[in-house]
């Protein structure tokens, strides 16, 4: 499962053809609900694309989905940018800041790119209430919504948008895993100093990744700002952040199905979460990320290719089988670094 | 000039408690090899916990200890019970289920206590002392000198005691020292209780000046963490020094670089890592790392 398993094209085309059916069926607030899981579901492809496939690890989505969102608004509503061209736009201004960002910190492995990227988490905050005559500051901007066309009604309209949007994206990352820049990207992931000494510019390589996945970020935030109409400066703190990369590895990081199933995750958690307590969300997520990485670190996605493995290997195969219940399906990376 | 001065004690304050939390980062990664992103909930848990007893009518002082010996509990759960599962898988296992435990307990907190900011005590007076012509306050000399016993107890521990000697072993080189009849495992969990209570500790100077809230601590991890990869990940003297560069520079930053003001502080830890990065990759005090194919 190191690559995308490549479903069966009809039960695919009968999915897809089901959501798209599915808005004129559905009463406005189910419609919004799942436009917002088509939403998370782009951020969190993204981030499977720079840390399932690449291997580096980022938790700094939300941050780029907040810039996303700001762009979006500030050309919209106050630069008067027709809606559909804002959304490209705010996917570029995503794609060049996380290249900016990701260009020192790249160089080298280890931790300086979690640690970066969980300032950018508590950066977006501050900085768009001191920003406060391009943000609006505490009170946010609203944005307006886009005029539907034809006959559709408007929460119909941003979801089919948001689906056409996510689909195009899905293909292109199915598109961009199974290349041969692909597979530069799995080298790096299993063996970065193998990688580099078949010619692999590892540095450049995931600079580029995390600029995708920031790109993708930055249309999901586009995305956000039409489906809810408005941006502010609590909208994507913290809990944003961790839960988009809790759900990531929850739904399966090197999966296509795991980013749409932990998209869901973070869609529906907080709102079963907050009728028992409004900290519930934050326990949900971190126990639900705990078990995943003990007992199916493939994710949910993962789980039939797990099963399939045990199946065809019914002898246990680990003397230690006790200790570790389940091994990560692909190829284990030996612990490459040591302090000397 | 006085003014600076002022900023410069203010900072080495702040820095103390950073220094602290970094310290807690990396005894675990010397133990385990694992940075652990939820060192900071941790510490704002076991805060929480010394509030409980405040509750209680104990003292202060007893309040913090048994904090301490509450985190020292946690550090060896966590380790023994998720860790220990996790750690030599290879991949980036044990830095999710850290993330993992930072959700976690950061809702348990809110749960359990409140989400509410809470008034918690300081352990020192509100005066402060003269000194060449500015005004310093006490509780930022007392903070710098708990550092500083910190320091020295973990010192003797881990240099003169058999303790130590043990721990240090285990860390250094598990296999070699599990057959020379090391206990590397009760070690290693030694390592993330003292860790945890080092932290506790952290959380317990901190609180009185922010208030004691679920969120009081996701800022202060990512100043401990750059204070960390400023002194270098395996170097806890480098943590100290670290903590206290990060904690001037931002008391500077904050009170003379008016973009950055009182608000956007959390530009100081990025600058420093990005400096970090293009002249000392290994922190000021830290060896370099070595990758073996």
């Amino acid at each position: 499962m190191t690559r995308f398993a490549k479903p069966a094209p009809v039960a695919l085309a009968a999915f897809v053809a089901l959501l798209v059916f599915l808005p004129f069926y559905l009463p406005p607030y189910e419609n919004g609900q799942i436009t917002l899981v088509f939403i998370f579901a782009i951020a969190i492809l993204g981030l499977n694309l720079i840390a399932g496939y690449t291997g580096q690890l980022t938790v700094a989505q939300s941050f780029f989905i907040g810039i996303g969102g700001y762009v979006t608004a500030i050309l919209v509503a106050d630069a008067g940018f027709p809606h559909l061209l804002a959304i490209p736009l705010s996917g570029i201004v995503g794609l060049v800041l996380g290249w900016l960002i990701a260009l020192p910190v790249l160089r080298l492995r280890g931790f300086y790119l979690m640690v970066v990227t969980l300032a950018l988490v508590f950066l977006l905050s501050p900085l768009s209430k001191r920003l406060d005559g391009l943000t609006g500051g505490a009170d946010g901007l609203v944005v307006p919504a886009p005029a539907p066309p034809g006959g559709l009604a408007g929460d119909q309209w941003i979801y089919l948008l948001c689906l056409v949007v996510g689909i195009v994206l899905f293909a292109a990352a199915a598109r961009l895993v199974r290349s041969p820049y692909g597979a530069a990207m799995i080298a790096i992931r299993d063996r970065e100093v193998v990688a580099a000494a078949i010619g692999i510019d590892a540095a450049r390589v995931k600079t580029r990744v995390f600029a995708v996945a920031a790109m993708f970020a930055g249309i999901a935030g586009s995305l956000y700002a039409y489906a809810i109409s408005f941006v502010s400066p609590d909208s994507f703190g913290m809990l944003l952040g961790l839960s988009l990369f809790a759900g990531a590895f929850i739904g399966g990081i090197s999966t296509v199905g795991g980013a749409l199933i932990g998209a869901t995750f973070v869609q529906f958690v907080p709102q079963i979460g907050s009728s028992i307590n409004d900290s519930m969300t934050g326990v949900i997520f971190g126990a639900a990320v705990i078990v995943s990485m003990l007992l199916f670190p493939q994710g949910i996605a993962g789980i039939g290719a797990q099963l399939a493995r045990l199946r065809r290997r019914p002898a246990p195969a680990e003397p230690d089988a006790g200790d570790a219940p389940s091994r990560p399906t692909s190829p284990p990376a030996p612990k490459e670094t040591q302090q000397a | 000039m006085s003014e600076i001065l002022q900023d410069v004690f203010g900072g080495l304050a702040a820095g103390s408690i950073y220094g602290a939390l970094a310290l807690a980062l990396v005894f675990v990664f010397r133990a385990t090899g694992v940075v652990n992103f939820a060192q900071g909930e941790m510490a704002m848990v076991s805060t929480f916990f010394a509030l409980s007893l405040l509750t209680l009518d104990l003292p202060l002082g007893v309040a913090i200890a048994g904090a301490m010996a509450g985190a020292f509990v946690l550090g060896m759960v966590v380790e023994r019970v998720l860790i220990r599962q996790v750690v030599g898988r290879g991949d980036h296992t044990p830095s999710i289920v850290t993330v993992g435990l930072f959700l976690a307990f950061n809702g348990l907190a809110g749960w359990i206590w409140s989400l509410d900011p809470q008034r918690f005590p300081s352990m020192f007076p509100s005066d402060s002392v003269g000194f060449l012509g500015t005004r310093i306050a006490v509780s930022a000399i007392g903070t710098v000198g708990v550092l500083l016993l910190v320091v020295g107890v973990l010192y003797v521990v881990f240099d003169r005691t058999r303790f130590g000697l043990l721990m240090r072993a285990a860390a250094s080189n598990p296999e070699s020292s599990a057959l020379a009849g090391v206990p590397v495992n009760r070690m290693l969990m030694a390592g993330w209780g003292l860790a945890a209570a080092v932290g506790a500790l952290a959380g317990a100077l901190i609180a009185p000046q922010v208030f004691l809230s679920p969120g009081m601590m996701g800022p202060v991890i990512v100043y401990a963490l750059a204070a960390a990869a400023l002194g270098g990940l395996n170097s806890p003297l480098g943590a100290v020094v670290g903590g206290w560069i990060i904690g001037v520079a931002e008391a500077l930053a904050a009170n003379h670089v008016s973009f950055i003001g009182a608000d956007l502080k959390i530009l100081v830890p990025l600058v420093v890592i990005f400096f970090v990065l293009l002249f000392r990759p290994a922190g000021l005090l830290g060896t370099q790392e070595v990758a073996r194919v």
